[in-house]
């Protein structure tokens, strides 16, 4: 199967239940093919539950959602030895991260150390538990939600973290076509998400990462994607509308999403449109905006955005 | 501006600077009509004017100072110092002149009103001057500790200070103006006049003309500081030290020119010095026994039993007729004298019987004063000690700073190489695309003839699509255009015959039919 099929067959399966936001499922299955993770901001019931168990089912995979609280412990997320009297021995029981996709609802309103928890599984791919590294399943895919803006006896996450998270996509609300055909789907006594069947084989998506990771970059393009970091290095080192630029991590992730975009789109090369369509999902939540520019109005969608228009595309910009 | 260099201003550069100037002026004056002018006159200046002078100016600007701290600016006050300092130095000169020790009381002797007329023009044009560098002080007092936007914000909030400051800065430099004017003259006035230029003239001239130069540099420097202050500026450390170096070195290399100059005459202050202390050493040397010689009794004596010519008392014959009025005055004069000498003395010391002052005096503590003297010398020597090993540490430093700049250029020049490096390798990368890019740029001259502009940020498809939108019944030849032109240059692949035939192909019957469009498109229109 070839990397469009399996996309085509995916977004079609999770286009069944998650209506009219096509760019949504596609951003997160470019996270998925680059083995990144997602963190979703956005307001309650526009549909992330849907959108990650949709996904799972379609890719054939094993789902489960947690949902968070301030006394949710690590232990509950990681898992626990319990004892077994009747074995007289102390048994492992796992905890839900052991899946392929994680559904992480409201991570802000966890506590920092559960945060670093799921964090630290995020980032390795594995878990230490009483001394011992588990490994997850492969692939393993978290998707993560936060309520946008602070509430009380919540727990932000910090920039630094949220730096792990390969994009951010908000769903907002859906257009009036697709909520009437939410509102309009028969239900009945099933759920429309029983509906959903995997469409692919969990064991096929390996094959097509590596495929992702073959997609030709050019050097121009490469550069391109460089000059855009560094302009938000600059921005920070003048002391102009940043405090952070992007880190390493995320001129990384931006050359990994641009090539999952091509593959998805059917292209062996990424052209200049793929890195400047996931520059926002993928930069936006690793810079920080200076609070005298916030209180300006200044978002990081609007910087982003206005750094990318004032880059030019090679090669046109030393031929014109 | 921080506390530290406000108080170097105030302790240190104003006061040397309201000193050195009017010192070497008058210095100057004394050396040219003394020596050029008024010689017949014999004026013979007490031994070790020159550090008088110094210290009147010292004193002056040490007492102006503590007023300026006591916010007091009466002229009484300033009266009574002058009052004193003219006392004080008569005495001096009195004592240091020779006639006193030599058994003769000469109070208005030549030499003696001499010093004492260079002494009171200095104390006036040291305060003069000082007095204009004080309202700067007190400029700066104000916008202390402050930088940035702050202190932007506050030289417009004192912006009367600040004018003022600027007027004054403006009147120093007209004060020196003026003495470098008269300095020119007077010797242009010597030379006309055929008398011997001394050493000491040419050397005491060079000094005040690079002084001269040097202080109006610094007052210049003084506005320019305070136009950067108005934009929430300082002045760099190395501005200020460049600034420093290139004064000292005038006034160096001037007294270096005239040293051929300089012969025996002795200069000040170390001349002026030493003919003070040889005079000490003359009086504190007992005379040798054959020194001694029998007095003269037949001197001053005058046989007035002959008859003497009318003639030699003819001053007191004239006198006679208005014996009345001449006898009351002579009368008088002693009264007068001894009211007017006990009003300067009331005058001098009602300070002493103040209140305050006897309060001030009760506390003060000699201990914590000495102290204070010891602390502040120890600063001075610590201040001349760090300007001394700054001075000594200046070459390797402008080494160090040379060796710096010319690394800094080499990188610059290796990297800008690097860069033109690496666009030269992307510009013959390029080149295998140079019809595909071409072409495009035809296409795009089409869009911006449609009304389509193009700019740098735009991706080829992305330009492509807003052409397409612009000329949507072609939309999709556009798109097609656009992918295969992204395909050839990005795909990271040699240009495949077959393809850039298409693309060719494609674009050329795109062209045409723009141009198509666009003629229809005119023809409608009119």
């Amino acid at each position: 199967m070839t990397t469009v099929e399996w996309v085509e067959r995916v977004a079609g399966s999770v286009r069944s239940t998650f209506f009219g936001k096509d760019d949504v499922i596609e951003k997160v299955l470019v996270a998925l093919l680059c083995r990144g993770h997602v963190l979703i901001e956005d307001v309650p019931g526009v549909g992330k539950t849907v959108l990650g168990r949709a996904i799972a089912m379609s890719i054939g995979g094993d789902f489960k959602q947690l949902q968070c609280t301030p006394d949710l412990l690590p232990a509950d997320v990681l898992g626990v030895s319990v004892f077994n009297a009747q074995a007289q021995t102390f048994e492992f029981r796992e905890g839900p991260v052991m899946t392929n996709v994680l559904l992480v609802d409201e991570i802000n309103r966890a506590t920092p150390r559960t945060q670093s928890a799921l964090l630290e599984a995020m980032a390795e791919g594995q878990v230490s538990v009483e001394g011992k590294s588990r490994p997850l399943p492969d692939p393993f895919f978290l998707i993560a939600t936060e309520s946008p803006g602070s509430a009380e006896g919540t727990f932000p996450l910090p920039e630094v973290q949220k730096d792990r998270f390969f994009l951010t996509v908000s769903i907002g609300y859906p257009a009036r076509d697709a909520e009437r055909a939410v509102m309009q789907m028969p239900r009945g006594q099933e759920h429309p998400l029983r509906k959903v069947v995997a469409v692919a084989d969990v064991s096929a998506l390996s094959a097509i990462q590596q495929n992702v990771l073959a997609v030709h970059v050019d050097d121009s393009l490469s550069g391109y994607i460089l000059a855009l970091i560094n302009a938000t290095r600059s921005e920070a080192r003048r002391d102009g509308r940043l405090a952070l630029g992007v880190s390493p991590r995320g001129s990384l992730a931006l050359y990994k999403a641009s090539q999952a975009l091509a593959a998805l789109r059917g292209r062996d090369y990424v052209v200049p449109e793929d890195i400047q369509e996931m520059a926002v999902p993928v930069l936006l939540k690793r810079l920080i905006i200076t609070s005298e520019q916030q209180a300006k109005g200044l978002t990081e969608v609007a910087l982003v955005n206005e750094l990318v228009d004032a880059l030019e595309v090679p090669p046109l910009k030393d031929a014109v | 501006m921080d506390e530290q260099r406000l108080q170097f201003y105030r302790t240190v550069a104003h006061p040397t600077l309201a000193v050195l100037l009017p010192l070497a002026f008058l210095l100057l004056l004394d050396q040219i009509l003394r020596g050029a002018f008024l010689g017949t006159l014999q004026v013979t200046v007490p031994p070790g004017l020159g550090v008088v002078l110094i210290a009147v100016g010292v004193s002056e600007a040490a007492v102006a100072g503590a007023l300026g701290r006591e916010r007091s600016s009466r002229f009484v006050l300033r009266l009574r110092e002058l009052l004193l300092v003219m006392i004080v130095a008569y005495a001096i000169f009195m004592l240091t002149s020779g006639e006193f020790f030599a058994g003769r009381f000469v109070p208005a002797a030549r030499g003696v009103r001499w010093a004492l007329t260079m002494v009171l023009l200095l104390w006036i044009l040291t305060a003069s001057l000082h007095g204009t560098l004080r309202a700067r002080e007190a400029f700066l007092e104000l916008i202390v500790g402050r930088e940035g936007a702050d202190l932007r914000i506050a030289v417009r909030d004192y912006s009367t200070e600040a004018g003022d400051s600027v007027a004054r800065m403006g009147r120093a430099k007209r004060y020196v103006i003026t003495f470098q004017a008269l300095a020119i003259i007077l010797t242009t006035a010597v030379l006309l006049a055929g008398a011997e230029l001394s050493g000491a003239i040419v050397v005491l001239v060079l000094a005040h003309l690079a002084l001269g130069a040097c202080v109006l540099a610094v007052i210049d420097g003084y506005v320019e500081e305070q136009q950067y202050f108005g934009e929430g500026l300082a002045l760099s450390a190395r501005l200020r030290r460049r600034r420093i170096g290139t004064a000292v070195l005038l006034v160096a290399l001037a007294l270096l020119l005239a040293w051929p100059f300089v012969r025996a005459d002795p200069l000040l202050p170390g001349g002026s010095l030493t003919s003070l202390l040889s005079w000490l050493s003359d009086l504190l040397t007992p005379p040798t026994p054959t020194q001694l010689r029998a007095p003269d009794f037949a001197a001053g004596t005058q046989d007035f039993s002959s008859g003497e010519s009318p003639g030699e008392h003819e001053a007191i014959d004239q006198l006679a007729p208005l014996g009345g009025f001449a006898s009351f005055m002579q009368a008088l004069l002693p009264w007068l004298g001894g009211v007017l000498g006990l009003a300067l003395v009331a005058f001098l010391v009602r300070p002493l019987l103040t209140r305050d002052l006897r309060a001030r005096l009760r506390e003060l503590r000699p201990g914590d004063a000495a102290r204070k003297v010891i602390v502040a010398l120890r600063q001075l020597f610590g201040s001349l000690l760090a300007i001394l090993s700054r001075l000594g540490r200046a070459p390797a430093d402008a080494g160090r700073r040379i060796a710096r700049t010319v690394a800094e250029r080499v990188e610059r020049q290796r990297r800008a190489a690097h860069q033109r490096r690496a666009h030269a390798v992307e510009v013959a990368r390029w080149r295998e695309h140079a019809e595909a890019i071409k072409g495009y740029l035809r296409l795009i001259r089409a869009g911006e003839r449609a009304g389509v502009r193009f700019r740098p940020s735009l991706g080829p498809l992305q330009y492509a699509g807003m052409l397409g939108a612009r000329v949507p019944q072609h939309s999709a030849e556009i798109l097609a255009v656009g992918s295969l032109f992204e395909g050839m240059i990005y795909s990271g692949r040699p240009p495949q015959a077959e393809q850039s035939q298409a693309y060719d192909r494609q674009l050329r019957e795109l062209l045409a039919v723009l141009r198509t469009a666009r003629a229809a498109g005119r023809e409608e229109s009119t």
